[in-house]
């Protein structure tokens, strides 16, 4: 009888492990961690798609590790099918939010979106940071600081989409 | 076997419980909007927000009337922002950016935010404003706002 007991509690304890691990860990790799959204459309991506995405690297403020970017524009321009000329303002909005408008937009190539890597199991978020440091003077007018973290939101205003 | 039979039953009920309440808790929506300053931000909930709503919107027919907190009052009521130091705004709702500056922070007193049913949507509250802002504003209201950013002169 003891044993039939243990077995039963075991097997609870296997069950809510997986109960609980399990769809936290799902909802963590499917769970979109960017928004980018342009009049009434929005593209969501989840961490993985964005690795998905980054093409270069960015080298930690320490120099010792590399962490995977995007280059702005891929994120602006690769799915929504936007093209620079039509772009009026953009929006991150972030722990801080930052508004790119007028001259900032020349300089759209040469931003980055950049991750580090998982902390305790969670994906990192995403900053927006300069690739050089001529960018990094004309933005920093918006950015205040060199990286702007926690993005999880893009929105492009379009021109002559005011009606 | 009655033991075996219970702990088991009150094995499966307690995962059916732990389960059904995870489930409740992630489609649980309540509002909160997040006031941001800086690094400073203040986060309120529908009781916090209620008492701040000092105006009443009436519908164009004028056959609803919600309550209405006034925007220049929500930036400053616990921020202690002077308006003059105020030179930005973003109102950020769950699918337009809305940002003034400049002249159209003039305007700020005649804005507010409505409440819905369980969302608050930024409207004028004049014909005034109204007009003055709709180059920046556009046709769709600013929904679902979830969250105020309040740039203000220090920080520039």
């Amino acid at each position: 009888m003891g044993n039939v007991r243990i077995k039963n509690l075991a097997m609870l304890v296997v069950v809510l492990t997986w109960s609980f691990s399990s769809p936290a860990v799902w909802a963590q790799q499917v769970k979109p961690v960017l928004t980018v959204r342009y009049g009434k459309v929005a593209r969501t991506y989840t961490h993985d798609q964005l690795l998905a995405l980054a093409t270069g690297t960015l080298p930690n403020m320490k120099g010792t590790r590399k962490k995977p970017a995007i280059p702005f524009e891929t994120i602006l321009f690769k799915d929504t099918g936007i093209t620079r000329d039509k772009v009026e303002r953009v929006f991150l909005i972030g722990k801080k939010s930052t508004i790119l408008r007028g001259n900032d937009l020349a300089y759209l190539n040469r931003l980055v979106l950049a991750t580090g890597p998982d902390k305790d199991g969670k994906p990192h978020m995403w900053a927006l940071a300069p690739t050089d440091e001529e960018t990094y003077k004309v933005v920093r007018a918006h950015m205040g600081s060199r990286r702007k973290g926690g993005i999880y939101r893009i929105d492009i205003h379009l021109k002559g989409n005011v009606e | 076997m009655k033991n075996v039979i219970r702990t088991t039953a009150f094995s499966v009920a307690l995962i059916m419980v732990l389960l059904s309440s995870a489930v409740a808790g992630q489609h649980w929506e309540q509002l909160e909007v997040l006031l941001r300053v800086g690094d400073r931000s203040w986060k309120y909930n529908n009781a916090q927000l209620r008492p701040m709503a000092t105006e009443v919107f009436a519908s164009p027919r004028g056959v609803k009337k919600n309550p209405a907190i006034r925007l220049d009052l929500f930036v400053t009521k616990d921020t202690k922002l002077p308006m003059d130091q105020i030179i930005g705004i973003v109102v950020i709702g769950a699918q337009k950016v809305l940002f003034l500056e400049g002249a159209n922070l003039a305007h700020l007193k005649h804005l507010g935010l409505k409440f819905g049913d369980n969302h608050l949507t930024l409207v004028p509250l004049t014909e005034e404003a109204e007009t003055a802002l709709r180059p920046v504003w556009g046709k769709p209201r600013i929904e679902d706002v979830e969250r105020v950013d309040v740039f203000h002169a220090y920080e520039k």
